[in-house]
């Protein structure tokens, strides 16, 4: 078990390499300066303290890790109490609607980028702007420009991002002792779609009840078709987030690409779907950690599950690897992409009801767990993930940790933010039939993806004109 | 009554090995939660069969409650099951009676409105209800799941009970209203006594209904963990999206809470014992 | 015995005694009932969203584009009705069969019985995933005992078509409250009935069908209707299988999945609200018959 940094060897690390830096600079007090002011907080009457519900979904094994970084407010913090609220996952959606319309709200809720533009259109939340400008902090400094945009709507600023909206697509993970067994070279990653291809012919095998062992699942839904669009040189949507893109001759070809290379080497969607079925890749059973899978297209939380599911194939690297999103060869446009934002992309939000010293306190837990290095930091890097805080992926214990490091850090910065609208999850839904219709044959791609097209446009069309 | 050669025959050919084949489609899913419940975070998995665990891990059982506070939600669902569920059972049942045997206006138009409160679906009352109990304050306590039990808030229930009082002959009644009793006193001397099996279904439902309920508690008791049930105590072991990593721990809580509920029902349907006779199939 | 004359006088006597009795319920339903209906009527003539302040009057627009632009208003509900169609009568059967195996005088009563109902108290997380194994194309029961039987294995959750027969199945395995209710309706029967029956010679057949279904039918009408309106708002059980998507090709987007993707996902709550004012309609209408034609075979002891 290689990783096994501790807090405290992490922040020695991170503070020498984080002094000058902007982060250190704008944020709390670092960690030397901590003490003290705890001290003089703690001559103030306790019955100031202000105490806040902090509702939101990190449960399992993160649980821990929040209450630490809950801790490390508190000791910087004698004011302010935070309760971490961690909540059931199913019926997230109604808990978070109701708590949101509640006249005594949770003083922050953790919500989806795409729920927090909802929020913030229906004027429900605390824009932080006024917040941020006071203490000083220039966001647009701090995280990478794909990551805060995601958080703000029509320019104003609802939250400090975390963890990565980016990182969902811009790399993959791959396994080498299925390259190796298939007569691949484990070392030389793939890095188009046409050596993609061409290694999960050699590595898929197949039986009477389907797939045995799987070279690459492409995916579907907005998501599997979006992160591959953007390898093609194509878009969403347009910029300014008023028209569809996706049915672009670029978009046509990424979708009867993914079709051809699903029913040619899968044998079909439903094979590919079923290969995957009653497991996730956080259970051990998942075909990447039992060599049954090459490739692996997921988001840098991969880190995390690795750790947490298969230690031992986290500590022996030579068995893993990272790539940065294969890309259409044949188009000279394009590159490694990846796509931030389009679903996920998680926020923390102030309801528009909530009193003032509840809300200043909010914002004062928000900036520490969204800037401080023993922070949101703290809580990706004992993930292993990286943190929309670009300086915190400077920390040098991360590559000692990962040698796949700086492979990360490029597919972060090649990440696109997708301009969305509180109509984002309609139209989400919408691509996601289409790409479903094209895999199962009911429409080409070239139709499925017109029609989505124009369903999407009207969504798009009905939300601006109203 | 003696039973015929033949009814006997027939149990032993057709009857009981029809049970044991259906006992064992019913029981194989219990089996194989409980056989997962004792599985490893290693050997856990959906795609195998495996019924005996390698190796057996009873430790599941003592470290779920180092883990998470099960006693404390146990109590809490307790506390909410015994607070709401006799009160509601005997307010559907008066209501029930109504709908069954006393005349008053509109009682038919009332009946369809009864029908009718089963057909809005759930997901659009949620917000509204919301906002009441909101507006009351109640948010964060147990009333929200309670005052509407007690009161009744169960067409399902009351219909229930309705078809069944219209089955008890109405000389019982008609005898006690002769000797003076009121209707307060026909449904308890007469119905009442008469009903204990569809009284054993509706407290078997209620209280398991209330026992498994996850989205009310979730929406009213979310933000107080003191005050948590066990079916979010469950449904907290699925992390982030949904995820789960830990399989058999969620299995040992499925466990917990389906034994008090077996035990539930096989008490309760003691009082459905009135076995109908066999020796009548004579082919 | 009282006449008929007698009872009427009684009854007119006493005719607001009968609102006492249901009083507790009329406010339960004024409050929890009609308040979400009002709103909801109201709101589905509305843009609401969440938001506190007083949502954009539509007019019928929310209904217009149910009928016109909705791909998934017909999709959802043709799947519930599939699914309706094929799952209620399933479950009833089976539920009737086997409570009356279990009100025979059979050894192990209590423990066959309370083996049959077990599915109905597995909460509902554990039911899907348990199910999710059991659906698996290679490791799964199902398909073991298909390949046992020589039979071709099915795609249960990766084919568009199997998703609902899945779901039938899944719903079958929990008809333990129906079973219940049959059960409690057997004990009902008065045995001199049976008794009678023999004295006459009637097989056990005759017996079933003159005397326990008739006795039964009040019961069976109430498990018909309760049947009826839950299927056409199944929602729980295919969330936690398909997720809110239901499953490839929105195979199993059932309508009320429709409506809560509209309501908690996309925020469109007078959409939504409009969306479940139509189902009230439709189940509604087909209540209303079933009430209508259930004098025809349903017998009631005061009538």
């Amino acid at each position: 078990m290689a990783r096994k940094l501790t807090r405290r060897s992490f922040l020695k690390v991170a503070g020498v390499s984080a002094t000058t830096l902007a982060v250190a600079a704008c944020a709390a007090p670092g960690p030397a300066a901590a003490p003290a002011e705890g001290d003089m907080a703690e001559g103030a009457p306790s019955a100031e303290r202000v105490e806040i519900e902090f509702m939101n979904w990190w449960g399992s094994h993160r649980e821990p890790l929040m209450d630490e970084v809950i801790a490390n407010f508190h000791d910087m913090n004698s004011d302010v109490q935070v309760n971490n609220s961690v909540q059931p996952w199913d019926g997230r959606a109604e808990r978070a609607a109701t708590a949101v319309a509640s006249n005594n709200p949770p003083a922050l809720i953790m919500t989806q980028r795409v729920e927090t533009y909802q929020f913030a259109h229906e004027n429900l939340l605390i824009p932080i702007d006024d917040y941020v400008q006071a203490s000083g902090i220039d966001p647009d400094a701090i995280f990478y420009s794909g990551e805060i945009n995601n958080q703000r709507w029509q320019g104003q600023l609802y939250s400090f991002p975390l963890p990565t909206g980016g990182g969902n697509t811009g790399q993959y993970f791959y396994n080498k002792t299925v390259l190796a067994e298939a007569g691949l070279d484990p070392e030389t990653p793939v890095t188009t779609w046409q050596e993609l291809t061409e290694a999960s012919r050699a590595i898929t095998q197949k039986d009477d009840l389907g797939v045995t062992v799987m070279g690459a699942n492409l995916g579907g839904g907005p998501v599997g078709f979006g992160q591959w669009l953007y390898g093609n040189a194509g878009q969403f949507v347009s910029d300014d987030a008023r028209t569809i893109m996706f049915d672009s001759p670029q978009g046509i070809e990424t979708l009867e690409w993914m079709v051809e290379f699903t029913n040619e080497v899968n044998g079909g969607i439903d094979n590919a779907n079923e290969f995957f079925a009653g497991t996730s890749d956080t259970s051990a059973d998942h075909p990447y950690y039992n060599d049954k899978l090459g490739f692996l297209f997921t988001g840098v939380w991969q880190f995390g599950h690795l750790q947490a599911t298969d230690p031992d194939m986290w500590a022996d690297t030579s068995t893993w690897g990272v790539g940065q999103m294969p890309y259409n060869g044949n188009n000279s446009d394009a590159g490694h992409a990846g796509v931030a934002g389009l679903a996920g992309s998680w926020g923390y939000v102030i309801p528009a009801s909530t009193p003032q010293d509840l809300a200043d306190a909010a914002y004062q837990w928000l900036e520490f767990f969204g800037t401080h290095e023993q922070g949101g930091c703290l809580f990706l890097f004992n993930q292993g993930r990286p943190s929309p805080v670009a300086q915190c992926n400077e920390n040098a214990a991360y590559y000692d940790d990962n040698p796949y490091w700086s492979v990360v850090l490029k597919s972060l910065a090649s990440d696109v933010s997708v301009a969305v609208t509180p109509v984002q999850a309609r139209i989400n839904d919408v691509v996601g039939t289409v790409v479903d219709e094209a895999y199962f044959g009911q429409h080409s791609p070239a139709d499925a993806l017109a029609k989505g097209a124009e369903e999407s446009q009207r969504i798009l069309d009905e939300f601006w004109s109203g | 009554m003696v039973e015929g050669l033949y009814a006997r025959v027939a149990k032993w050919t057709f009857v009981y090995p029809l049970l044991l084949v259906g006992s064992t489609v019913m029981l194989f899913p219990l089996a194989w939660t409980f056989s997962t419940s004792l599985k490893t975070a290693q050997t856990v998995t959906l795609r195998e069969v495996k019924l005996i665990p390698d190796p057996v891990q009873w430790a599941n059982y003592i470290t779920i409650f180092e883990e998470s506070p099960l006693l404390l939600y146990t109590q809490n669902t307790m506390y909410m099951v015994v607070t709401s569920v006799i009160g509601g059972v005997v307010i559907c049942a008066l209501a029930g009676y109504a709908f069954a045997r006393i005349g008053f206006p509109a009682r038919e138009v009332l009946f369809y409105v009864l029908l009718s409160t089963m057909m809005l679906p759930h997901v659009v009352q949620i917000i509204p209800l919301f906002v009441i109990f909101d507006q009351l304050g109640l948010v964060g306590t147990f009333w929200p799941l309670i005052i509407p039990r007690l009161l009744g808030h169960n067409a399902f229930y009351i219909f229930l009970m309705r078809q069944f009082f219209r089955g008890i002959p109405l000389e019982l009644s008609d005898a006690a209203r002769m000797d003076g009793c009121t209707e307060l006193g026909i449904w308890a001397r007469i119905i009442m006594p008469n009903s204990k099996p569809v009284l054993a279904a509706v407290g078997i439902f209620s209280i398991q209904f209330a026992w498994n309920d996850f989205l009310s508690p979730l929406i009213y008791l979310g933000p107080k963990k003191e005050l948590w049930t066990l079916a979010l105590g469950l449904n907290a072991q699925k992390g982030f999206e949904g995820e789960i990593t830990s399989l058999h721990k969620m299995m040992v809580i499925s466990v917990y809470m389906i034994i008090p509920m077996l035990l539930v029902f096989a008490f309760g349907q003691k009082y459905m014992i009135e076995g109908v006779t066999f020796s009548g199939m004579k082919g | 015995m009282l006449t008929s004359m007698q009872r009427y006088l009684y009854h007119h006597r006493t005719k607001w005694v009968g609102f006492a009795f249901i009083l507790p319920w009329i406010l339960s339903a004024l409050w929890f009932d009609l308040i979400p209906f009002v709103t909801n009527l109201y709101l589905s003539f509305t843009d609401y969203s969440v938001s506190t302040s007083t949502p954009d009057w539509l007019g019928i627009r929310n209904y217009r584009e149910i009928l016109e632009l909705d791909p998934l208003f017909t999709k959802s509900l043709g799947n519930t009705v599939y699914y309706l169609v094929l799952g209620v009568p399933i479950r009833l059967l089976a539920a009737f069969a086997i409570a009356v195996l279990l009100n025979l005088r059979i050894h192990a009563l209590g423990t066959f019985r309370t083996i049959f109902y077990i599915p109905s108290v597995v909460p509902l997380v554990a039911v899907s995933i348990i199910f999710f194994g059991m659906f698996n194309a290679r490791y799964g029961i199902f398909n073991q005992l298909l390949i046992l039987l020589d039979l071709p294995p099915v795609r249960w959750l990766t084919r568009p078509e199997w998703i609902k027969p899945a779901m039938v199945i899944m719903s079958t395995w929990g008809f333990g409250a129906q079973m219940v209710i049959f059960l409690a309706g057997l004990q009902g029967i008065p045995s001199e009935l049976y008794e009678a029956a023999e004295m006459d010679g009637g097989s056990y057949w005759h017996q079933l069908f003159r005397i326990t279904i008739p006795m039964l039918s009040p019961v069976i009408f109430f498990n018909l209707i309760i049947g009826v309106i839950g299927g056409f708002q199944v929602f729980a059980s295919a969330y936690v299988l398909l997720g809110p998507g239901g499953g490839p090709l929105n195979a199993g987007l059932f309508y009320v999945l429709h409506i809560y993707n509209n309501a908690f996902s996309y925020f469109r709550l007078g959409y939504a609200a409009a969306l479940s004012v139509v189902l009230f309609l439709i189940i509604l209408f087909f209540t209303v018959i079933m009430v209508r034609t259930s004098d025809r075979w349903v017998y009631y002891g005061d009538a």
